[in-house]
């Protein structure tokens, strides 16, 4: 019955219904938001970007890239250091007219994973920027990209990018400062092809996602799988999956 | 002979037990200020119900539209109101306890006494963990303005 479904949904590609600023997740529903969903994918919001985008063309140069600050450090493949700062890169798709992403770091205990923070407006860089198609700085709009969401119930960190021209998102993460556990990063990125006409639909959307387990320093994280459901992966290559193999053993959040 | 009202005693006793025949009419300004927008928050995606494929599915702005041509944020119409709260009636006419209703059951964990629900994430979890979770409260509670609890 569920391969079925697939078969019909993607016959029949889906409209766009992009946010395209990243303050519209935390917008009531029934004025066209998100209602405090972010679709980040992770174990506290495990819905992603592809409940909505799908039936597009793969995305081509999406990458994450997680990068020690310090470089006295390992790298963070051999696990987050209690403190250390790391830089999180994530590319947005070169073949696309519309793109965003967005990232959750989300400890074992299904909390905030550490602290995020944006680049300093001083410190970002060309990509890092709206470009001057989006906005209008004549208009007061302001020309950086990255945004940062912090709910409270349950406390969260959500970083991303609007739809705005922006090339990457990129955000500093500081590990916490005493172990937690494996924390679990989570990255959506979608991109869209069709043009702004909200009557004519898009011929679709990619939605690409991204998950990792970072596991503290020395140790390894617990191998397992973990069945999707409802969040169907788009056609083509680079469609949804996760990278690393996920924790079976994690508690669950709830 | 003494058949015949046996027969009769054990028929009405099922007819008891079956489910109405027509959905609940479950309350329709509690539906409008607090079930909708749960469903628009957790059901209401093109992938999931926001699909005309599917039976159970929910219309609203930004989301599936009554009407293929208008604006994705076009202004709710009043009759996307209507049949999202006649789909959502719908589910409940499967069971004679509220929390025995498809829209209850379905997005609640099964060992929570949930149903099969292809709405689980990637992390193999359903909508509400417990029928402890608010939204499961909200729907439930919907559930029984139809459905009366036994007494």
């Amino acid at each position: 019955m569920r391969s079925l479904l697939v078969l019909a949904v993607l016959a029949a590609p889906s409209p766009a219904l992009a946010f395209d600023n990243f303050a519209a997740f935390e917008e009531p529903v029934t004025d066209g938001g998100g209602g405090g969903r972010f679709f980040t994918g992770s174990p506290l919001d495990g819905y992603t970007c592809a409940v909505c985008h799908f039936g597009g063309a793969p995305l081509e140069g999406v990458s994450v890239e997680i990068t020690p600050l310090t470089t006295e450090f390992e790298p963070l493949e051999d696990g987050y250091r209690e403190g250390q700062q790391y830089e999180i890169l994530v590319q947005l798709p070169l073949n696309t007219a519309n793109s965003a992403a967005m990232l959750e770091l989300v400890s074992e205990a299904g909390e905030a994973g550490g602290v995020i923070e944006l680049r300093n407006p001083s410190a970002q860089s060309a990509e890092d920027m709206c470009t001057l198609d989006f906005r209008n700085p004549d208009d007061g709009d302001d020309l950086i990209a990255a945004h940062l969401a912090t709910p409270e119930d349950p406390p969260r960190q959500i970083a991303g990018v609007d739809n705005c021209g922006a090339e990457q998102l990129r955000v500093t993460w500081t590990a916490p400062a005493t172990t937690t556990g494996p924390i679990w990063l989570n990255v959506g990125v979608v991109g869209a092809t069709g043009d702004a006409d909200q009557l004519s639909r898009p011929s679709g959307d990619f939605a690409w996602t991204y998950g990792v387990i970072i596991a503290p320093f020395g140790a390894a994280p617990e191998a397992g799988r973990v069945e999707s459901g409802c969040a169907v992966s788009p056609t083509g290559g680079g469609s949804a999956f996760w990278l690393l193999a996920v924790v079976a053993a994690l508690r669950r959040r709830r | 002979m003494r058949l015949v009202p046996l027969l009769a005693l054990l028929v009405a006793g099922c007819a008891l037990d079956a489910p109405p025949a027509n959905p609940p009419l479950p309350n329709r300004a509690m539906f409008e200020a607090e079930v909708y927008p749960i469903l628009m928050r957790d059901c209401g995606f093109p992938d999931c119900h926001g699909n005309r494929d599917r039976f159970f599915r929910v219309y609203g702005l930004g989301r599936l539209r009554l009407d293929p041509e208008a604006l994705i944020d076009a202004p709710l119409e009043e009759a996307e109101m209507n049949e999202s709260y006649e789909r959502a009636r719908s589910m409940l006419g499967s069971a004679t306890r509220a929390e025995d209703t498809l829209l209850v059951r379905k997005p609640l964990e099964i060992d929570q006494g949930g149903a099969p629900h292809l709405g689980i994430d990637n992390h193999g979890q359903d909508l509400y963990a417990s029928p402890e979770d608010p939204s499961y409260q909200v729907l439930l509670t919907w559930a029984r303005t139809g459905i009366p609890e036994s007494p």
